[in-house]
Order: C-alpha cells, then sequence, then structure tokens
C-alpha cells in the first residue's frame, strides 16, 4: 500500500479550504500594507515581539507533542498518547493566555482595533488565528476524551489524526501570521 | 413509499438566490453603499434611486420566505441521518436556518422605510440604512453555527452508504469559518473589514451563495436514496 494522508480525505478539505481563506487575509494585509509601510511599521514596532515569539516556541511545542500522540497511537502505546495529548492541550491553553495578556496589555496603552490599520489587521487576523485556536483545543479534547481504551481502533486514529492535521494547521497558520505581523518590515 | 420532495423543495433556496442578487443589483448595492458615507450622501442616494430600492426590498422581503423550503429540505436529510434517536441537530439547523432569514426581513424593512420617505431629515435616513446593512453582514455566528451543525450530523451519519459524502462535513465547517469575519464590521467604516469590505461583504457573501447551491444540489441526491432498510441506521 502506497503513502495514505493521515486523517480522512475530508480534513484536508477543510485544511486546504482555510488555507484559501488565511491566503485572502494575508493577501489583503500585504496589500494594505504597501500602500503606506511606513505608517505599518511604526506601529508595528509597538508589539510584544518577546510574547510572540514566546507564543510561536509554545504554539510548535504544543504541534510536536501531537504529532507524538499520533506517532505513539500507531505503534499501540495509549498511555503515551494520552500523555502527549494532554501535554499539547496544556500548550494550547497557554498560547490562549499568553494571547489575552497580549491583548490586554495593548488595551492597557490605549491601543485597540481602530487605533490604525495596522492594529485593525493585528487583532482580527489574531483574533480569528485565536478562534482557530480554541476550536483545535476542543477538538483535542473530545479526541483525548475517545482515547479511553487499551489499543487505540482504527476509527479512534482516524479522529487522532484529524485532530493533530488541524493543529498543525493552526500551528502553520500562527508562523506565517507571526512572520507577517511581528517580523516583516517593509 | 411516498416520494421524498425535499429533493425539490430545496432548490427554492437557489431561486431566492437569483433574485437576492438581481435586486442588490437593481437597487445598486452591488457593491454596497460604503459606511464611510456622510448622511446628506446616503440621503441623497435614497432619494435618487426610491423607486429602485422599493421595489428591490419588496422583492427580497417577499421570496425571502423560499429560503425556508431550502431550509425544510437540508433538515428533513439530516433528520434521515439522526433516524428515530434525537433529533437535536435537524432542529438546531432549522433554528438557525429560521433565524438567518429573519435577516433579509429586518434588512429590507430597514431599507424600505428609509425610502418611503427619502425626503425627511437625512439622520433618520442615514440610521435606517446602517440598520439594513448591518443586521444583514453582522449576525454570522448563528449561521455558523448552521454550517456547523449540517457538517456534525454529515459525520454522524452511519449508513453503509451516507446520504451525503464526507467531505461535504468538511466543507460546512469551512464555510462556517469564512462568515465569522462579520461580527467585527460595527468597528469598521472602512477596509476590508467594513460592511463593503473584502472579508465582510464579498467573500461572505460568494461563500453563502455557493453553499446555499451546493446543499441544494446535495439534499436533492440524498432525497433520490430510498431510506429501504431501517437497520442500516442502528
Amino acid at each position: 500500500m502506497g503513502r495514505r494522508l493521515p486523517g480522512e480525505e475530508g480534513i484536508w478539505v477543510f485544511v486546504l479550504g482555510d488555507l484559501v481563506v488565511f491566503t485572502l487575509f494575508f493577501g489583503t494585509y500585504l496589500y494594505y500594507r504597501a500602500e503606506a509601510p511606513q505608517d505599518y511599521d511604526l506601529a508595528q514596532s509597538q508589539l510584544n515581539l518577546a510574547l510572540g515569539t514566546l507564543n510561536t516556541l509554545i504554539l510548535l511545542t504544543s504541534s510536536w507533542l501531537v504529532a507524538q500522540a499520533v506517532r505513539a497511537a500507531r505503534s499501540g502505546k495509549p498511555g503515551h498518547v494520552k500523555r502527549s495529548l494532554m501535554g499539547a492541550i496544556g500548550f494550547g491553553f497557554v498560547f490562549c493566555g499568553i494571547k489575552v495578556i497580549e491583548y490586554t496589555e495593548k488595551f492597557g496603552l490605549g491601543i485597540g482595533v481602530g487605533t490604525n490599520d495596522f492594529f485593525m489587521f493585528f487583532f482580527m487576523l489574531t483574533g480569528i488565528h485565536l478562534v482557530h485556536v480554541v476550536i483545535g483545543l476542543i477538538v483535542l479534547v473530545m479526541v483525548y476524551r475517545q482515547m479511553s481504551g487499551l489499543v487505540p481502533t482504527t476509527s479512534k486514529l482516524m479522529w487522532l489524526e484529524n485532530g493533530a492535521t488541524y493543529w498543525h494547521l493552526v500551528d502553520l497558520l500562527w508562523i506565517i501570521l507571526f512572520a507577517l505581523l511581528y517580523v516583516l518590515r517593509a | 413509499m411516498k416520494k421524498d420532495r425535499s429533493g425539490d423543495l430545496v432548490w427554492a433556496g437557489p431561486i431566492f438566490i437569483v433574485i437576492l442578487v438581481a435586486a442588490f443589483a437593481f437597487m445598486g448595492f452591488l457593491p454596497p453603499l460604503p459606511p464611510s458615507w456622510g448622511k446628506e450622501q446616503v440621503a441623497q442616494y435614497y432619494r435618487d434611486n426610491q423607486t429602485q430600492i422599493l421595489a428591490g426590498s419588496m422583492l427580497v422581503m417577499q421570496f425571502s420566505g423560499l429560503m425556508f423550503l431550502w431550509v425544510a429540505g437540508v433538515s428533513s436529510q439530516l433528520r434521515r441521518i439522526e433516524g428515530e434517536g434525537s433529533r437535536a441537530l435537524s432542529y438546531a439547523q432549522l433554528l438557525f436556518g429560521f433565524l438567518a432569514n429573519l435577516l433579509f426581513l429586518i434588512m429590507t424593512l430597514s431599507w424600505t422605510v428609509a425610502a418611503f420617505r427619502a425626503d425627511r431629515s437625512a439622520e433618520l435616513v442615514v440610521m435606517l440604512n446602517d440598520l439594513g446593512w448591518l443586521a444583514i453582514v453582522m449576525p454570522v455566528l448563528s449561521v455558523s453555527l448552521q454550517g456547523f451543525v449540517i457538517g456534525l450530523a454529515i459525520l454522524s451519519d452511519s449508513r453503509p452508504t451516507p446520504l451525503f459524502p464526507r467531505w461535504a462535513a468538511y466543507l460546512n465547517f469551512w464555510v462556517g469559518v469564512l462568515f465569522l469575519p462579520g461580527a467585527v464590521a460595527p468597528f469598521f467604516k472602512t477596509g476590508p473589514f467594513a460592511w463593503n469590505g473584502f472579508l465582510v461583504f464579498w467573500v461572505p457573501i460568494a461563500a453563502f451563495i455557493g453553499w446555499v447551491f451546493l446543499m441544494a444540489w446535495l439534499v436533492s441526491r440524498a432525497a433520490a436514496v430510498p431510506d429501504d432498510v431501517k437497520t442500516a441506521n442502528q
């Protein structure tokens, strides 16, 4: 048997669809950014790069743990699966917590969605991504609760792979967002 | 066995979409009136296009009921999936669909009242214009949940050959996500997140149109599958 896609085919419909949506978001952002690059650079310097970098590392770790869970499930180690999943979920919550701290810090400085175009995109794009993180956490918790048996069945493995695929998408989107919002200079 | 009518009724949805798009074009609302316009400019537009706005709003208002047939068609297939057990998902789809269609009523009523006495104070015209636009682009979460509920139901189908293809479930999840940016419309008067913006108007409206047509096609295909084996649900 040749290499198969992880999860079921349907989840890849969602993944590709969501990538199209975010490509639209990124394209819109870059289009507006190109109109006034100096303004964007100036606003961007008000971001907390340390928190952004920390969150990137946290989400990468979480993604790695989900990959470990899938590997453990394929080799039939249910205890390992649950531990890795629990770790991935924990890091996901930490990501949300740091995001809230970052937003609160900005609101404290009087910066909101209406401050300027850069912060409109910052809050909108990271906010929509945060919704994806929350959905991903719900999915991972549901998958975790399914992993009760000793040996994962084919359908449980499929759900784990679906969840993992989605979680990697959330991670990938964050890395692009991080590059575009925190790092990119005109 | 009686013929399943939902496969025919569901095409009322696409018919409404054609009327909706035609009416928007007729009213000059494609592209939408910019939220950045001043009150005098908006009032002038309503005075200059009074007949078109009244007629377009009337068409959409009267025919929005067609969408209920689409919603009913979708729910009747979801009910077949749910079988004799819980009907929570098919009921939820009905209610979300019901709410979404009320928005067409609120939108057209606002625009009708605005155009009815377009020579009144510009402040009142601009308020009713705002009300209509925000009513249609902003309450997106229940439409997103409608997509998620349809997706969940499709995934829960345990028939050997499911009524809907499983990719349709993920497509519904995706469409649900596409609608979401509309929620932030009141925060902006310009840019991609304003009510005439790319991500709040154009992407969701394109997704909505595609979704109504696709679900009509999928429902009419599912309705053609006879419900011969009762045990298939168990």
